[in-house]
């Protein structure tokens, strides 16, 4: 919404170049005007851009109320459902007027920090130049609803290309060089596949209110390749130039469904679970995994340990992160005081072998999974006060594989 | 309807509270179970 308008201000950031001002009457008109245009369409949420560099004018957020105000009203009589949501770039954290907050949910870009050590590798890290985590301001959300911290997407993000592409240190926030999505993009699959469950999982970790938006379709600058866009689609006809992202992108919203939903059930005993990340050591289990131990109450002393373990493919590991669950298993654990153990190996496809992302990673306990296994069962021990499930002895509950 | 032997998602919450329920009478409860394919089991034996 911020090119084309009539009344502009320079851009504090980029020498030369103008942003909307919004305190003008005819900035107002064309935002609303454009609000309008999109809800009219069928579009449902909106994204603002870069409100903080349009505000300059509007310190006290007057004119960014009074035109947002327009818009949700303008929505609420012609918006499918009667609601539109509304979000921007927020470096200060959030725009707050009165204790109402602007926004529907803030965003930011990840602020991806490049590792100069480790040729174009790059980690996520809290305080590393503006990043909004643990900083999304709260309060009143148009909505109604009221937070101490307002939830918000971090996006990898474009802005350009520096003059030393694909070179690090090219200082402030550029990743070898690069904008951030033009660095992800230049990465192997395997790299990427690993680096977006990376990703997911720190920002998960990290702050609860934040959410990792996946790559879907964006502008890439690579003067060095000319490359021009990024796709996370399959290689197909209509997407040529795809990087086959898809998968990925898939499995890791399908692995974190369970830790949402299987909350809720409480049928006696308890459950204990551990996340590990895929290691990129060759020695090491090259897949990201769940383990979920569930203990009978009144056993004072396990005897031993069901192992329930998936098949191959995305779909089996999906259906075993819930297996821990099962009451029909969990009656047969308790009447042996025994443990009832539940894994889900976060494969990215339903390749059966070493190719990236398939299940021979494993379902080959030589390439790690052994060694994870072991060590999921000694931090089980540690947690729940049962250090016999080291050593006591394991039943194997599927005969379709036999690893851990 | 699936093939694996584990429950599918979203799991059912173990709990039931009975909105109705009123202070100054006696109410029973009865467990049933009903599978995927939608057969019944006899209620469990009730209990006030």
């Amino acid at each position: 919404m911020e090119r084309r308008l009539p009344v502009i201000l320079p851009n504090q950031r980029r020498s030369g170049q103008s942003v909307p001002d919004v305190s003008r009457p005819e900035t107002k008109l064309w935002f609303y005007f454009l609000g309008a245009s999109f809800i009219n369409v069928g579009c449902e949420a909106i994204h603002l851009g870069q409100t903080e560099l349009m505000n300059h004018n509007d310190r006290n957020l007057d004119h960014y109320s009074h035109v947002l105000t327009l818009i949700r009203s303008y929505a609420a009589k012609h918006a499918r459902r009667h609601m539109v949501l509304l979000d921007s770039h927020v470096p200060s954290g959030g725009l707050v007027y009165d204790g109402q907050l602007l926004m529907d949910f803030h965003s930011f870009p990840l602020r991806i920090m490049e590792m100069p050590d480790t040729p174009q590798e790059a980690i996520l890290k809290v305080g590393f130049s503006d990043g909004i985590y643990g900083r999304s301001k709260g309060g009143t959300t148009p909505s109604g609803w009221k937070c101490e911290h307002l939830p918000y997407l971090v996006e990898i993000d474009n802005w350009g290309v520096s003059k030393t592409p694909g070179q690090a240190k090219a200082g402030g926030i550029w990743i070898w060089g690069y904008d951030e999505i033009t660095w992800f993009a230049h990465q192997s699959q395997q790299y990427r596949s690993n680096w977006l469950r990376y990703a997911w999982d720190w920002v998960k970790r990290t702050d609860p209110n934040g959410f990792l938006q996946m790559p879907g379709s964006r502008t890439v600058r690579s003067p060095r390749d000319g490359m021009r866009w990024y796709y996370a689609n399959k290689p197909s006809p209509a997407v040529p130039d795809g990087l086959d992202d898809e998968d990925t992108i898939r499995a890791v919203w399908a692995a974190d469904r369970p830790s949402g939903s299987v909350e809720p059930t409480h049928a006696g005993g308890r459950y204990l679970k551990v996340d590990y990340p895929a290691s990129t050591a060759t020695n090491e289990l090259q897949t990201a995994v769940t383990y979920t131990l569930w203990l009978p109450d009144g056993a004072p002393r396990l005897r031993g340990i069901i192992v329930h373990q998936h098949g191959a493919g995305t779909t089996a590991s999906i259906e075993g992160s819930t297996a821990p669950y099962d009451l029909h298993w969990q009656a047969l654990a308790k009447k042996w005081d025994c443990a009832l153990f539940g894994s889900s190996y976060h494969v990215l496809n339903e390749k059966t072998d070493l190719t990236p992302g398939g299940s021979e990673h494993w379902f080959d306990p030589r390439r790690g999974s052994e060694k994870t296994f072991l060590k999921a069962l000694a931090e089980f021990a540690a947690q729940s006060g049962h250090p016999e499930l080291e050593t006591v002895p394991w039943a194997n509950s599927d005969d379709r594989c036999s690893s851990p | 309807m699936t093939y694996h032997d584990t429950p599918s998602q979203p799991l059912p919450e173990m709990r039931y509270v009975d909105a109705s329920a009123k202070p100054s009478e006696k109410h029973a409860y009865a467990v049933m179970t009903v599978n995927s394919a939608g057969l019944k089991s006899e209620p469990a034996a009730a209990s006030p």
